[in-house]
């Protein structure tokens, strides 16, 4: 065996190996190659030599094969000979070709020329076409011979490689050939003539290029032929383009019409916008808007302009439509008002409707000041439409203009100015808009104004942002209530303690605003107060407000859960009659706290509630299953036991088998990611949840898989998801005393482990998720201990399970797991 | 090598910026409608499907779904793939009438064929799409346009020489997030744009040309294992070959992640970058990626773990950035560029074969005309080459060749088995 047969019988071999593991392998070709360039060119001579070797040996087809391939990418002179003897071998020749066709020695064009003689049918034109790829003129009298051959594919395949050559000669014959060619041959020597002349046209030979369009454009040639000779003609006459398709944009054949439009698009020269902008109103309606469409296509935006704007006023709705538009990328200041102006009294809403869009983007620096200016004269309700374009353009330099705005008399003007306001003021705006707010006459835009105030105040410091406010406070009853409102708003502690005064005030309309704007505070600070106010009011709307905005603020998850679940209880002592109680039970169910269920137990027994408590009762079971697996199951085997309702035993029963998969492995984690960085290696870079001051990192609860008996194996790729990521997952674990454990875990792939705070393992492997792969010595703390795990994934799954165990791998008992940080 | 380049006219391509959004008006007029509400079917875009694996399979039905087109045949090698195309559009009709056909010729020599839906495997699309425009057709062909840059250039000039309307399958040119993307850069808004990354695939980075041992061949009407081949080298039938998850490594019929996301993702840098008319003209080899520059300094960076879904972009201007792929997460810098309307997700292509529909009619170019899609393939192509050999390559965009590269350059084309020519 030669040594490229046993490099072949290597591979073969290797090959089946490589595929029946996993399809892929290192691409022998290449490989072999790069194996003898590192002998440097007298490896690459002997790679050649042994190539050769095989293919003049009588080695099988396919070692052949894959010796022509390795000859295509080194193959020099030398090899020619060889491969030539394969052209007229019908099983090897195309192979023969794959290294020929493009080795630019003359000698592989003679080899093939010589070959034409020895070949016949489809290997013959194989040969053809190879010497077309090649090109050349050398080769031209062999093709000519061969185009009246008798073999159709073959005069064919003749045509085509003689058009693709395209010299002198080559093209004479062609068109010599061409009209009195059978119907079939035509069309391969058309292909072949435009071939041709596309090439003399970039030569510069335009007469040449021009002759052949003018032969094929006769009206019995196939429309695509008339369509690339017709477009040739185009190309060739440069002087005459702009004439000629000014006359084809007016054709009776659709095709040449939109083809020539397309034309104008990247037709080269000086005025070419003026001068078919000036043909415009010589089209038809449709045909109008392309050629529009293809002006503004060129993008030559001072000559177009005025067309543009000419336009926009057009008849034709779909010219006016692309006019509109179009302005709003090539306008100026000068298009502000003609913008303007079709908001105001535009044909049709779709007119205004772009306009305004136009005019939020219209380019410029100047563009706002120009909005402004064209306010003064506008409508009231142009004007509120400028408003709130210039709120679109971010425009701050119109905040003056628009503070006057909203001490309009126009009611909708007042709002829009609020409204806009809110987003472009700046603390310096703050004292004019209390003040515009304190001398509100009317409702109207009161609201808005609130939350201009509000919005500008959020930026400021607690003082600062309140001081104004309350120095405002005595006024009139309407004020007092919106300054109020104000401070709910903000939500500040400074606030916080004047709305609670209003509590007290002995004005109804304020206490009556207190409650509700206790009822909307934006945090859970104001749950203690509501509470209060349900127990105490004897006013029956502000009692219901108060649950509302005190189970609301509950549900926020943000109070310590003691704290939740006894004002949870005290809501629920407190409460009159089912509805109350539904609502109770709706901020209990999102609990996942066995105290909890204490306060819905005895609601199970109560007929008007009962469905509510135990849907509640469910949730916080699942809410429990991951951090506190045994006491989840408890409730649950209640439930189950106390249930009438079919889908909840149901629901439960679920649950027990989860729970009863989970064997002893932490169920409950919050995740976060995926995380990445351009050219950063995922397992290095230290993302958010590793820097212990990051506060843009979000969490989420870690979801458990409900199917499947490893419900312990988390999935990241369905949680956070992606491909070269990292994913971080903590959790909190809590020990009646100090005490030696190990940390038993599997990663798929990398992973790094904290222990409150301290990294305690790191292992950049890949692979799959192995239960108790890593196994780490740790001492766990009194109290609770932070658990911080980083994974990180190349490809494919992306997973991880968890166990804490005694040092030998024993159970370990009464561990406390919390997924959510332990409040201080 | 008988190659030319240049026009008389300059490739500006049709800037979609203007017409885009507004429903330019059709040529052919569309108002006769039949009794059904549909244009008259003297007035429906008569179609054909070549090839119907998975990709057709979405692509097909969104013609389909356009009231304007009436698809009456189908092409596939695959037995079983031709009777469930057929069995597609003759349940869409509520007919029998889809003719299906074992030969792309034999469904391109229909005179009744306006334009076809081109989804096939990688290695027959540049041919295909040439015997689809020397028989007058209009055609939407899936990416990569082609395995090879000389069969790209070989579709942009016969796209060109027959004036017919090419759209390469790089939907994401009409999908909103990216869309938003590109226009960022295009309005200047990231600065003068200094980098671009573009997401390979993350499976097939290893090519392969691996020779599996033959099997039986099937017969003709199960699977045409010689029209399966088509311009590719003959090897002896297996099975595999034909599951692409193979045949999507192999390079005798694809070229691996590269092309499979690069046709993509490259192209939507050339896009933002209005570089459709070039390629960048250096290519480096950093560890598992490509990095390569365009004549005015414009970096690309070809690699993998871009973004939080599939076919990720990232464009670093000097002013700020912005990232998006499939999941429709989009991050931007500045915040203040985030924008203001809900983009989409994922990669639908109803919008694309729209964009094509309306190519058709009015004859101007459609978002992803050949000679863009092959100038962003042609960068995939010299990525795969300079990877294959382990070493920097240079390009000339204008004569399109390597410098001074000779391996480089016989491996940017191939011989097409007989008697299939481009």
């Amino acid at each position: 065996m030669n040594h490229n047969r046993l490099i072949f019988g290597l591979l073969i071999l290797g090959c089946i190996i490589a595929t029946s593991a996993s399809w892929a392998d290192t691409g022998t070709v290449d490989t072999e190659i790069a194996a003898a360039a590192k002998a440097g060119p007298a490896g690459l001579k002997e790679l050649e030599r042994s190539a050769i070797e095989t293919i003049k040996s009588g080695a099988p087809r396919m070692e052949k094969d894959h010796a022509c391939r390795i000859l295509r990418v080194i193959g020099t002179k030398d090899s020619i000979d060889a491969l030539g003897d394969l052209l007229a071998d019908e099983e090897l020749s195309h192979i023969a070709r794959y290294a020929l066709e493009s080795m630019r020695y003359p000698e592989a064009d003679k080899a093939l020329r010589d070959a034409l003689g020895k070949s016949s049918g489809q290997v013959k034109v194989g040969i053809i076409n190879s010497l077309a790829m090649r090109g050349g003129t050398q080769n031209v009298s062999a093709l000519l011979a061969l185009l009246n051959d008798t073999d159709s594919e073959i005069a064919d395949a003749a045509a085509w490689a003689l058009g693709r050559i395209g010299s002198g000669r080559a093209v004479s014959a062609l068109s010599g050939s061409y009209g009195s060619a059978p119907e079939k041959r035509k069309a391969a020597i058309a292909d072949g003539l435009l071939n041709a002349a596309a090439r003399l046209v970039v030569k510069g030979s335009l007469p040449e290029a021009l002759a052949i369009y003018k032969q094929l454009q006769t009206a019995d040639a196939p429309e695509h032929i008339r369509m690339g000779a017709f477009a040739g003609t185009i190309e060739a006459q440069p002087d005459k383009a702009q004439s000629m398709l000014i006359e084809a944009a007016a054709s009776d054949d659709w095709k040449i019409r939109g083809m020539a439009i397309d034309m104008i698009v990247a037709l080269e020269g000086e005025g070419v916008t003026e001068r078919f902008s000036a043909n415009l109103d010589k089209l038809d309606a449709e045909t109008q808007v392309l050629m529009l469409g293809a002006l503004v296509a060129r993008d030559e935006k001072d000559a177009l302009r005025p067309v543009i704007t000419e336009a926009v006023s057009s008849s034709n709705g779909q010219m006016r439509e692309l006019a509109i538009k179009s302005l709003g990328d090539i306008g100026d200041a000068s298009s502000v008002q003609v913008l303007v102006d079709v908001i105001e009294s535009g044909k049709s809403d779709e007119d205004k409707g772009l306009s305004t869009s136009s005019l939020r983007r219209l380019p410029g620096k100047s563009i706002n000041g120009q909005i402004v200016k064209s306010m003064k004269t506008s409508s009231a309700e142009g004007r509120v439409k400028l408003i709130e374009i210039l709120q679109d353009r971010d425009a701050t330099e119109a905040v003056d203009e628009l503070l006057i705005a909203a001490s309009d008399k126009d009611a909708d003007i007042r709002r829009a100015a609020f409204k806009a306001l809110a987003d472009l003021a700046g603390p310096e705006d703050q004292k004019a808009l209390i003040r515009l707010l304190v001398n509100l006459k009317a409702d109207a835009g009161r609201a808005e104004a609130e939350r201009a105030v509000i919005s500008v105040c959020r930026n400021l410091d607690e003082a600062a942002g309140a001081e104004p406010i309350l120095a405002a406070m005595d006024s009139t009853t309407a004020t007092k209530c919106s300054l109020l409102r104000v401070l709910g708003g903000i939500g500040n502690a400074m606030g916080f303690a004047v709305v609670r005064q209003g509590l007290e005030d002995r004005n109804p309309e304020v206490r009556d605003t207190a409650v509700r704007t206790l009822a909307d505070w934006p945090d859970a600070s104001a749950a203690l107060s509501l509470l209060e106010v349900f127990q105490k009011t004897s006013n029956p709307t502000h009692r219901i407000v108060a649950l509302r905005g005190c189970v609301r603020q509950l549900s926020l998850g943000t109070l310590a859960s003691a704290d939740t679940l006894g004002i949870c209880g005290e809501l629920m002592k407190g409460s009159d009659g089912p509805q109350e109680k539904k609502m109770v039970l709706a901020a209990l169910a999102k609990s996942g706290e066995p105290g909890a269920i204490e306060i819905i137990e005895p609601l199970l027994a109560d007929n008007d509630v009962r469905a509510e408590a135990e849907l509640a009762m469910l949730g916080i079971i699942r809410n429990m299953t991951g951090p506190m697996p045994d006491e989840a199951k408890t409730a649950a085997q209640t439930l189950r036991n106390r249930s009438r309702n079919e889908t909840i035993k149901k629901e439960v029963a679920a649950v027990i088998r989860l729970i009863d998969k989970f064997e002893d492995y932490i169920m409950a984690w919050q995740v976060s990611g995926p995380y990445s960085k351009p050219f950063a290696d995922t397992f290095d870079t230290a993302f958010g949840p590793e820097e212990a001051d990051a506060d843009d990192v979000s969490w989420k609860t870690l979801p458990i898989s409900k199917t499947g008996n490893r419900p312990w194996m988390f999935d990241l790729q369905a949680a956070i998801g992606g491909q070269g990521k990292a994913g971080y997952a903590r959790t909190w674990v809590h020990c009646d005393a100090e005490q030696a454990a190990r940390l038993e875990f599997g990663t798929d792939d990398g992973n790094k482990v904290w222990l409150n705070g301290k990294l305690v393992h790191a292992n950049n492997a890949g692979g799959p998720a192995t239960p108790g792969e890593h196994k780490v010595p740790v001492i766990l703390q009194k109290g609770w201990n932070a658990l911080l795990l980083k994974v990180t994934q190349d490809t494919g799954t992306w997973q991880f399970c968890f166990a804490i165990r005694k040092p030998n791998g024993g159970r370990l008992e009464g561990l406390g797991i919390q997924a959510s940080e332990p409040t201080k | 090598m008988g190659q030319t380049k240049g026009e008389g006219l300059s490739r500006r391509s049709f800037l979609r910026g203007a017409g885009g959004m507004i429903a330019l008006p059709t040529i052919i007029s569309a108002t006769a409608l039949g009794s059904d509400g549909r244009p008259a079917a003297s007035e429906r875009i008569v179609m054909g499907t070549i090839g119907f694996g998975g990709r057709a399979s979405g692509v097909m039905p969104a013609f389909m779904r356009e009231d304007d087109v009436q698809m009456v045949a189908i092409c596939d090698v695959k037995g079983n793939r031709r009777k469930l195309a057929q069995e597609t559009v003759n349940r869409h009709y509520g007919n029998t009438d889809c003719d299906a056909y074992i030969d792309l010729r034999e469904l391109l020599a229909r005179d009744d064929i306006d334009a076809v839906l081109i989804a096939t495997g990688d290695y027959w699309h540049s041919a295909a799409a040439c015997l689809t425009a020397r028989a007058g057709k209009d055609m939407y062909c899936e990416k990569p346009m082609s395995v090879t840059i000389t069969e790209g250039r070989a579709v942009a000039e016969t796209m060109k020489r027959y004036r017919r309307i090419f759209q390469c399958g790089t939907q994401r040119r009409n999908v909103s997030q990216f869309m938003f993307a590109a226009n960022l850069v295009h309005k200047g808004l990231l600065g003068e744009l200094k980098v671009v990354h573009a997401e390979k695939a993350p499976k097939w980075h290893d090519t392969y040309e691996t020779l599996l041992p033959a099997e039986p061949e099937p017969h003709r009407e199960v699977l045409d294992w010689d029209l399966w081949l088509g311009p590719a080298a003959w090897r002896p039938y297996n099975s595999k070959y034909a599951s692409r998850q193979f045949w999507g490594g192999h390079l005798d019929f694809a070229g691996g992640s590269y092309t499979e996301w690069g046709s993509h993702t490259v192209d939507l840098c050339q896009w933002a970058a209005k570089k459709d008319d070039t390629s960048p003209v250096i290519y480096h080899l950093v560890d598992q990626d490509v990095e390569a520059y365009y004549e005015d300094g414009l970096k690309l960076i070809l690699r993998g773990n871009i973004g939080r879904g599939s076919c990720a972009v990232r464009f670093e201007g000097t002013e700020g950035w912005i990232e998006v792929d499939d999941s429709g997460h989009i991050e931007v810098e500045p915040q203040s560029l985030q924008s203001k309307r809900k983009l989409g997700k994922g990669y639908p292509v109803d919008d694309h074969v729209r964009d094509f529909l309306n190519s058709f009619k009015s004859r101007r170019q459609p978002a992803a005309p050949a000679e863009g899609a092959h100038r962003s393939i042609t960068a995939c192509h010299a990525a795969n080459i300079c990877r294959r050999l382990g070493r920097t390559v240079k390009w000339d965009p204008a004569a399109e060749e390597f410098i001074g590269d000779e391996q480089a350059n016989r491996m940017a084309s191939r011989a097409y088995r007989q008697p299939w020519r481009l």
